[in-house]
């Protein structure tokens, strides 16, 4: 893929995620390859809508961004720049957005439907862990979709999904109750459940939240070798500059709408002050 | 042994224990989801607004089968007007709960009024409605009644009971998911809307099954107490549903055995008061177990 001169894209135009060599043309809307593309999302706003006492606020303006299959992508922005909105959008959470969107060919309704398109690895703090489950049942949860009501898990998917545990390192854990995991257990263990279903998109929300350094650089690791072996398109939501500069090949700023820059490398000071609205290049070491 | 006497030469403790074993395991299970997915209040709606569904029924001189329909009704329209309500959050679920429950309430007081006064200004209307069986009281109502129990509930708690199992059953994959994390859930391609509304229904019928022998009051207690008592003993899945089912099983014979001893006690008091003191035992030995752990290590 050709560097573009000016390392920010953010024009009006489509911001095309891909971290390989397929001649693409990213900048322009006509370039996109909707085929290829593993999410495309066109001129997409999202405005809450107004309550008692609460005016409208616009989460997402005009945001486009085709990210390729096989890329990985790290959507960074400030508090209230509508990464959550946006990320809602995607998984199919979240109706009455304007423009269009797509996840695999579909529309995130239709993939969240079929329960194998995308999967999705949420916050740890957003789970109930005194639940009373092992660690196995919830790797397995991860089929329900894919199996359909009425219907009990064929064995193949049984299989596949022990295979994913001891991938990622959490077999030996598959009878603790998951209450009993440490934060990155309990980390690896949502992306066993997330890769279940065999997706071919992996969706991370703040994965490294809670996390020490060494579990970080582990986690990060870790995703950089099932990216490669699973062929995964990775999209990892995150306000830590350093965990997306880490695992992820491509960054997109968010703060409201999309602020494109190819390699986390090339980030400039100038833009990270445009999307926080303050220096926090020197976190970063530069 | 006398309880085993009774239960040879009177049918309607037959028909009570067998009820009350049925309400129970339906009761008990359904309560492990009740309590993970924080359902318990929505369980206590439901259950006071079938007593909406009795004071119509007294109303309009229904018994037996239609007036459990009448029930039925009531539970199932306030359930889905909590689901709507708390999907779309348009007013806070805890809220509606308290304003349905109330007002259902007063609707069945009302109804139940409302037949002694046409009775008296048009007592033609006794051709209409029959008055040929008495209005349960409100006793009865409130806080169930072991000679309520008739065979036709009886055979409808086992038929019905057994028709929520096949369902929890059915879908026992899907329910764990919802409960576990609902919008992640459906990200994973679990139904979560059907699950919700299908959740909202067992818990209705479960209730409408359960009152004659707990009460409008107290039946909802039977859908909290055994979930609650099993989730402080164990954290494995397979274990909790097992230690609930037989908890609920036996603070339900135990109940029953304690109100056919003292004949002047309702049913559900003592059903409930059995439950809560085996989940005050649980709690205060867990506590203990947990405070001793601490102190050695």
């Amino acid at each position: 893929m050709g560097n573009d001169a000016n390392p920010l894209h953010n024009d009006a135009g489509a911001q095309h995620a891909c971290g390989h060599d397929h001649g693409c043309d990213h900048g322009r809307l006509d370039h996109h390859h909707p085929r290829t593309d593993a999410i495309c999302l066109e001129q997409v706003g999202y405005t809450y809508p107004a309550a008692i006492g609460v005016a409208p606020h616009h989460a997402l303006r005009d945001v486009t961004l085709h990210i390729e299959q096989g890329c990985s992508l790290g959507i960074i922005g400030p508090n209230g720049a509508g990464k959550t909105t946006l990320l809602k959008i995607i998984l199919g959470l979240l109706e009455g957005y304007s423009g269009s969107v797509s996840v695999g060919g579909l529309t995130p309704r239709q993939a969240c439907r079929r329960g194998d398109v995308i999967g999705y690895v949420p916050q740890r703090h957003e789970a109930e862990w005194h639940f009373p489950v092992s660690a196995e049942q919830v790797v397995r949860m991860g089929l329900v979709g894919r199996t359909g009501l009425f219907r009990r898990h064929s064995r193949d998917d049984l299989a596949y999904a022990d295979h994913i545990m001891e991938r990622v390192g959490v077999r030996d854990l598959r009878g603790k109750a998951v209450g009993d995991l440490s934060g990155g257990q309990q980390q690896r263990l949502f992306i066993a459940r997330a890769l279940a279903p065999r997706p071919k998109i992996l969706v991370l929300d703040e994965p490294t939240v809670g996390i020490d350094e060494a579990g970080q650089s582990r986690f990060a690791q870790l995703i950089r070798e099932l990216h490669e072996s699973l062929k995964l398109t990775v999209v990892i939501v995150s306000h830590d500059l350093q965990a997306i500069a880490a695992g992820c090949e491509r960054v997109a700023c968010l703060n409201q709408t999309i602020h494109y820059h190819d390699a986390p490398g090339g980030l400039t000071r100038e833009l990270l002050a445009e999307v926080f609205h303050h220096d926090i290049a020197p976190i970063l070491g530069r | 042994m006398q309880f085993i006497h009774w239960l040879r030469d009177y049918e309607f403790v037959r028909h009570a224990v067998v009820t009350g074993i049925a309400v129970a395991t339906v009761c008990s299970l359904l309560s492990v989801v009740v309590v993970l997915k924080r359902m318990a209040f929505i369980g206590q709606g439901i259950s006071h607004a079938g007593f909406g569904g009795v004071g119509t029924a007294i109303f309009l001189g229904l018994t037996g089968v239609s007036q459990s329909i009448a029930v039925l009704f009531f539970c199932l329209a306030t359930a889905f007007i909590i689901g709507v309500i708390a999907r779309r959050r348009r007013v806070e679920p805890d809220s509606a709960i308290g304003i349905l429950l109330v007002a259902a309430m007063a609707w069945g007081v009302f109804m139940g009024n409302l037949r002694g006064v046409v009775l008296d200004r048009w007592p033609a209307y006794a051709n209409y409605i029959g008055t040929h069986t008495t209005p349960p009281s409100y006793d009865q109502l409130l806080f169930g009644s072991l000679l309520a129990v008739e065979t036709t509930d009886m055979w409808l708690a086992i038929i019905l009971g057994a028709a929520i199992l096949i369902v929890c059953v059915l879908l026992f994959k899907e329910i764990i998911f919802f409960a576990f994390d609902e919008s992640v859930g459906r990200v994973f391609g679990v139904p979560t809307t059907v699950i919700h509304y299908t959740l909202l229904t067992l818990l209705s019928v479960t209730i409408v099954i359960g009152i004659k022998l707990a009460g409008f009051v107290l039946v909802s207690a039977l859908l909290v107490l055994p979930g609650a008592t099993a989730l402080l003993l164990s954290r494995r899945l397979g274990v909790v549903f097992f230690l609930s089912w037989v908890i609920g099983v036996a603070g339900t014979a135990g109940g029953l055995m304690l109100c056919l001893q003292v004949p002047q006690l309702s049913s559900g008091p003592c059903i409930v008061g059995v439950l809560s003191i085996i989940f005050g035992l649980v709690f205060g030995g867990t506590a203990l177990r947990q405070r001793w752990a601490g102190a050695h290590g």
